[in-house]
Parts: structure tokens; sequence; C-alpha cells
């Protein structure tokens, strides 16, 4: 079985940490949106240096229909200072709804914080907007997830205990995929992971004639 | 339910689309869960009894 070739209508924009401390939830959420049927995208997609990371962002946002949005980690660095690129681009996907064409009207978004509603103290411009907490735990995420992407697109999914069960599975294999390939997950760029589920969920797919 | 299709885009990837599927083929049909799921949990009630008549 091959995959096949997203559309804007299938891709679902990721702006959350990349550091080692969110590696979990960013796992799951990447396993999740495969396994609903949709493909995750990041600015991290194209490795050239000498694109800047901004367009690369406008690049990703423009091409996305969907977009997740984890603002749970604000807190201040070693330097005191906080993080701000979770909240920026979540206002540049508000603005290409706002601002852009027909196809960037029906853009949908699931935002994350860790507490509900705190967001109130830090931008209360978004006073109305419903936000979801995933309380630091992978399968919560896939939960919300998979309930936002059921509800956004109304398409037909795997229900979110499947999905967990499933990515139960994948997890209890992926040491050994790692030690076949001889590469140790920490340096996995977010490409290969990506392609490393995909095709664990295709070879899924096949045997469980699901 | 209906099938879920997986959606790809084109990714740069430093190892190659064909070891990464022979890696994840080997694991998969080596796993006890995979093992498991294909050859019985994913086949219906009556293909399951035609099994057991089948070798009775």
């Amino acid at each position: 079985m091959q995959p096949l070739v997203a559309t804007p209508q299938d891709f679902v924009f990721i702006n959350c940490p990349f550091d080692k401390e969110y590696q979990k939830i960013l796992n799951a959420l990447i396993y999740c949106v495969y396994r609903c049927g949709f493909c995750p995208i990041t600015a991290s997609i194209e490795d050239n240096a000498l694109d800047l990371r901004l367009n690369k962002i406008f690049e990703c946002i423009n091409q996305s229909k969907y977009g997740i949005h984890d603002i749970s980690r604000i807190e201040l660095n070693e330097e005191n200072y906080p993080r701000f690129n979770m909240p920026f681009e979540l206002g540049l996907f508000f603005g290409c709804r706002k601002f852009g064409d027909d196809q960037h009207k029906v853009k949908n978004a699931l935002i994350f914080e860790k507490k509900k509603y705190s967001y109130l103290h830090y931008i209360s411009d978004l006073n109305g907007i419903d936000t979801k907490s995933h309380g630091n735990n992978s399968f919560e995420a896939i939960r919300k997830v998979r309930t936002w992407l059921y509800s956004s697109s109304k398409r037909s999914l795997p229900g979110e205990e499947a999905i967990i069960t499933d990515y139960k599975v994948f997890l209890s294999n992926l040491p050994g995929i790692l030690k076949a390939l001889g590469v140790k997950r920490d340096n996995l760029s977010f490409n290969e992971y990506c392609e490393i589920v995909q095709t664990s969920i295709l070879e899924q797919l096949g045997t469980n004639k699901r | 339910m209906s099938r879920i299709h997986v959606k790809s885009t084109t990714r740069t990837t430093t190892i190659p689309a064909g070891e990464i599927r022979s890696a994840v083929k080997k694991v998969y049909s080596n796993s006890v869960t995979g093992r498991f799921r294909s050859k019985g949990a994913s086949k219906s009630v009556a293909a399951k009894s035609r099994m057991v008549k089948n070798k009775k």
C-alpha cells in the first residue's frame, strides 16, 4: 500500500516547542495526525539554509487548512526571556484566515495551553477563543487532536482509543526500528520521524485490514 | 469504519525511504502484536469460525 499525496485540505501545521521536554507530546501529535489521514508539517520540513525560517513558516501556514498551536510553554528561559515563537505563529495563522483569500477563510485551529483560559493573562486579545489542555499527557493530546480533527473535518476517523492502542504498538516497535536503521531517536530529524511513522501506520493498516 | 488513507508529502531525509520501509517491515513482522493482529485480531467472527471448522 502506498501513501496518497497530501493536499492543502490534509496538511496540519504543527506550531509547538521542538525541544526534548516536548518530544513525547510532539511524537503523539505526529502519530495521531497521520493515523487520522492528515499530514503534519512544520517549518523544519525543508532543510535549506538559504530559506529564511519566517518564509518557511509563511509557506507552511499558506499550505495548511489546519493548525495545532501549543502555547502551553511560554515560560521564561534561563536568561529570563519568554518563548514567543508559538504565540507569534498562532497570530500569523489567525491573520492568514482573516485577510487571506477564500481557501484561507476555512482555516481551523486547535490551541493547547497548560491550563484552560490562562492565556487571558498574557494574550487577552484572544478572549472568547476556546482552548484545550493536554496536561502534558501524550494520550490526552491524541484524544484532543482526534476529536478536533473529527469535528472540524467531518471525516470518518478511527476512534481515539483505537488510535492510542495502535500508538502503543508503534512505541513498542520503535526501538527495534531505530536499531535496525542504526540511529538514535535524539538524532532523528522531524522528517525522518515522520517517514517512520507513516511507514509504520501503512504496515499496521496493511496487516489489520481496517 | 471507512478506511483511512495515509497522506504524505515530499520530505528531505538522510535515510533512504527504502531502508525505512525494510526496517519497519522487519520489526512489525517479528513483533508479537504484529503477528497476533495479522493472523487473528483483524479477522471477522465468520472468518474465525471458518478457521475453527477447517481445523476440526
